[in-house]
């Protein structure tokens, strides 16, 4: 495939995608196109299926009906190298915390194909870059939530994915390490990169997505820029657009009883 | 990161691997970093200096190597050889499957395999394989260590072909238990989903562990070794024995027995790992991953009221604090799994270890109603102390959690006195599981000797609160469910486990000697362990902050 017609493939498409627990239906038919070069906001309550998609995408979930194509290639052939062009950083934060950051970021690394050097090089200077350097070669079970997150970042980023699923990657992190990834994902989409990302920080999403896709009980309710979103809605901020769409209004009126109880 | 020895000889096979369809580059990476993490198990956030200490895993091969000295030693005796191999493979079996029940859960059931390993470029059977070969280097580790010292004395007193013969059926052995494990958890799994699961898990591990003991100790007991010459019967429940099919090879092979018997029973040693390893590749393993997720699957509780708890934490604690932490801890012993696991093995085992010890003199008797009349005429109640080893070191399980790193509320909430927090824990503890274990031993032992001996019972019950008292004043002060079980200190509990003897041996022949010169020695006993306990139980808990931190260090 050459480059011109690689960039007209999309990134992600969903068609009719379902899947269901038990007798539980989590998504109801999903329908969703994936231009490359975006950061898509990807939103809604707990709950909604936002997890159930990404780990769909990402392979790790089977047992789905419809058809799922990441660049171009259907994920249930059961090969993994579409694999080598994602990246993903968990809400879990699952990690092996008996490793250090070297041993398993170079084994990351290695697992999408990197030699050891290349992978110890780029581990290593990323984290010099995020100022946690110095923690490089200790165990990551010693590390703060925040440098954890930290290794997650450099292990999803390390391989130059293409494709990028970020789920609440900020949390932990202090004010200016948010500077710096976020600038981090500006120049990525800038660079055709196409970013998941999956966050409860309604600000944030607000200001970095280009696309907004939000999700209520299984189903895609809204899908647009913040803009379209708001003339939709007519609400002035995300947050607001989010309660509206996910039918919740009461947030004063708990609020005032949450207090009321407090003071008993 | 260390290349194994391992690693190196799975290289000779990396043909074989490509022909599965496994990466076998991808795969030994991940089985090193397994190995690895394996090596460091018992790493925790607090020493990350400290840890480099030795290795957890070749420290608890020596353990299995200690043990399987007696096993190899067991060989040598001049029994018949059906016999003695029956005990061998059982006791080999037993550890064998009590380890992979316990361990082996861990790496079967990890999800967390699936949330690294399988989002970057790696097939499912790259990891399963990857795993599949941690487990069996984990269990070929263990079974060398266990029967090691077996196949040298066998080598030299039945020769070369006994050590080939015995090898391969370790190999069997192994499959056996791998494969049993892995169809029990995956029945498990699909029968259960999220939290019920994890709880049937652990009622399983616990009913398993509990049952796997029992016969380890019955097992033993149950055969006369004394008898040189004689006939071994087999009964229709030797077949279902796994040891028994184990040991008949042997018998035909070295103590020319052509009995049918053991051919059939040779047989179904073969028959049944190679029915249990089709059944694992065609039914189990290709829906275990699937079910596998369930155990991320919450499920929803039910609501219960703790106004039961607060009545009886009102009744037996005085101050406020302790009250909180006595209804703490009772709550955390309820739902606490792990330790849950640790505990109820070993109450069960106090419950049946005086009659388990009473059996060994079984067959010195002439009939069993003979042996019976003994028993219950006798003192033989007084075994009951065996039963107050078994449950004197088991506080120190109540310091343990998965979740210990939660302990941080000890140190945010306005807690004054840790003293009053032990008390607490203590005062649950006995509450929970002491004194009902307790009672139900009593309900048997009246069973047998009549109500006669209550006043004993009585006596044995204060010496029970003063055994554990003693224990818990020799050991270091742990707040409950504050340190991860992988930071249990073997030697130290061995230690507890010794002072623990001592002590109940003392007592024991202390209540002898008072029931036998005074015809109230028993009442005289209770009053004077009444006095000590009383006395001990209002020094116990003087215990400052620097001391929990002294004993946390």
């Amino acid at each position: 495939m050459d480059k011109a017609s690689e960039s007209e493939v999309p990134a992600v498409s969903i068609r009719d995608l379902k899947m269901s627990y038990g007798d539980k239906q989590v998504l109801n038919g999903i329908n969703l196109e994936i231009q490359r070069g975006q950061i898509i906001g990807y939103i809604g309550p707990n709950g909604a299926g936002k997890s159930t998609t990404v780990k769909i995408l990402l392979g790790i979930l089977e047992g789905y009906q419809g058809q799922v194509q990441i660049l171009g290639e259907d994920i249930s052939t059961n090969s993994t190298a579409y694999k080598k062009k994602i990246g993903y950083v968990p809400e879990s934060a699952d990690i092996y915390d008996s490793l250090s950051a070297q041993e398993y970021l170079t084994f990351i690394g290695e697992l999408y194909g990197l030699d050891f050097e290349t992978a110890d090089r780029k581990a290593r200077r990323l984290m010099a870059l995020f100022g946690i350097e110095d923690a490089y070669s200790a165990r990551i079970s010693s590390y703060s939530k925040g440098m954890k997150q930290k290794v997650l970042i450099v292990a999803s980023l390390i391989h130059n994915p293409e494709i990028i699923f970020f789920d609440e990657p900020l949390s932990g992190l202090d004010a200016n390490s948010v500077l710096v990834f976020k600038e981090i994902m500006t120049e990525l989409a800038a660079q055709g990169k196409t970013i998941f990302y999956s966050s409860h920080i309604m600000e944030v999403v607000e200001k970095i997505s280009d696309r907004i896709i939000m999700l209520n009980n299984g189903n895609i309710v809204a899908d647009g820029t913040f803009e379209q979103l708001k003339e939709q809605c007519s609400q002035g901020s995300l947050e607001e657009i989010f309660n509206q769409l996910s039918g919740f209004s009461q947030h004063q009126s708990i609020a005032g009883e949450f207090i009321g109880v407090m003071e008993e | 990161m260390r290349d194994f020895l391992f690693l190196k000889f799975l290289d000779r096979l990396k043909k074989l691997f490509f022909t599965m369809g496994v990466d076998y580059p991808v795969m030994r990476r991940i089985l090193q970093v397994k190995l690895v993490m394996n090596s460091r198990r018992s790493a925790t956030v607090i020493n990350q200096e400290q840890s480099e200490r030795k290795n957890p895993y070749l420290a608890s091969l020596g353990i299995y190597a200690f043990m399987g000295v007696f096993i190899g030693l067991l060989i040598l005796l001049s029994s018949p050889l059906f016999l003695k191999m029956s005990i061998v493979m059982g006791m080999i079996l037993f550890l064998l499957l009590t380890t992979m029940i316990s361990d082996f859960s861990s790496v079967l059931l990890d999800v967390q395999d699936r949330a690294i390993l399988l989002t970057r470029p790696v097939s499912v059977k790259t990891l399963n394989a990857a795993k599949l070969l941690y487990i069996l280097y984990y269990l070929a580790g263990i079974t060398l260590a266990l029967a090691g010292v077996s196949l040298i004395v066998g080598l030299f007193k039945y020769g070369g072909w006994f050590f080939l013969t015995m090898f391969l059926i370790l190999i069997l052995v192994c499959c056996f238990s791998l494969l049993f494990t892995a169809i029990f958890y995956f029945a498990i799994l699909h029968l259960f989903s999220g939290e019920k699961l994890r709880d049937i898990i652990n009622y399983f591990q616990i009913i398993l562990t509990v049952f796997m003991t029992v016969v380890y100790q019955l097992v033993g007991r149950m055969f006369n070794l004394v008898d040189l010459n004689v006939q071994i019967a087999i009964h229709w429940w030797s077949y279902l024995l796994p040891s028994s099919w184990f040991a008949a090879p042997f018998a035909i092979l070295f103590s020319g027995e052509h009995r049918a018997a053991y051919f059939l029973l040779s047989a179904i040693g073969i028959i049944v790992p190679v029915l249990a390893l089709i059944l694992y590749i065609k039914a189990a393993a290709p829906a275990f991953e699937q079910n596998l997720q369930k155990l991320n699957s919450a499920g929803g509780g039910r609501a219960k009221g703790l106004s039961g708890l607060h009545k009886i934490s009102a009744l037996l604690c005085a101050n406020h604090d302790e009250r909180v932490f006595f209804e703490f801890t009772c709550s955390m012993l309820k739902s606490e799994r792990k330790l849950k696991l640790r505990l109820f093995p070993s109450l069960t085992l106090g419950i049946i270890m005086p009659f388990i010890i009473l059996l060994s003199f079984a067959h010195t008797a002439t009939s069993m109603s003979d042996f019976l009349k003994t028993v219950s005429q006798g003192k033989y109640y007084l075994y009951a102390y065996f039963s107050i080893v078994m449950y004197s070191t088991l506080f120190s399980v109540v310091g343990k959690s998965e979740s210990y790193r939660g302990a941080w509320i000890y140190k945010a909430m306005p807690v004054d006195d840790p003293g009053l927090v032990l008390r607490g824990a203590m005062k649950a503890f006995l509450y929970k599981y002491i004194v009902p274990f307790y009672l139900l031993t009593c309900m048997i032992f009246i069973l047998f000797w009549g109500i006669r001996i209550i006043p004993d019972l009585l006596m044995l019950f204060m010496n029970l609160i003063l055994v554990v008292l003693l224990i818990f004043l020799a050991s270091k002060k742990e707040l409950p469910f504050s340190q991860s079980f992988s930071n249990e200190q073997g030697t130290g509990s061995m230690g507890l486990v010794l002072l623990s003897v001592l002590l109940c041996g003392s007592m024991a022949a202390a209540h002898n000697l008072l029931i036998t010169r005074l015809s109230y020695g028993a009442a005289l006993g209770l009053g004077i362990s009444t006095v000590l306990t009383v006395f001990l139980w209002r020094k116990s808990f003087h215990i400052s902050w620097d001391q929990i931190t002294r004993d946390a260090e």
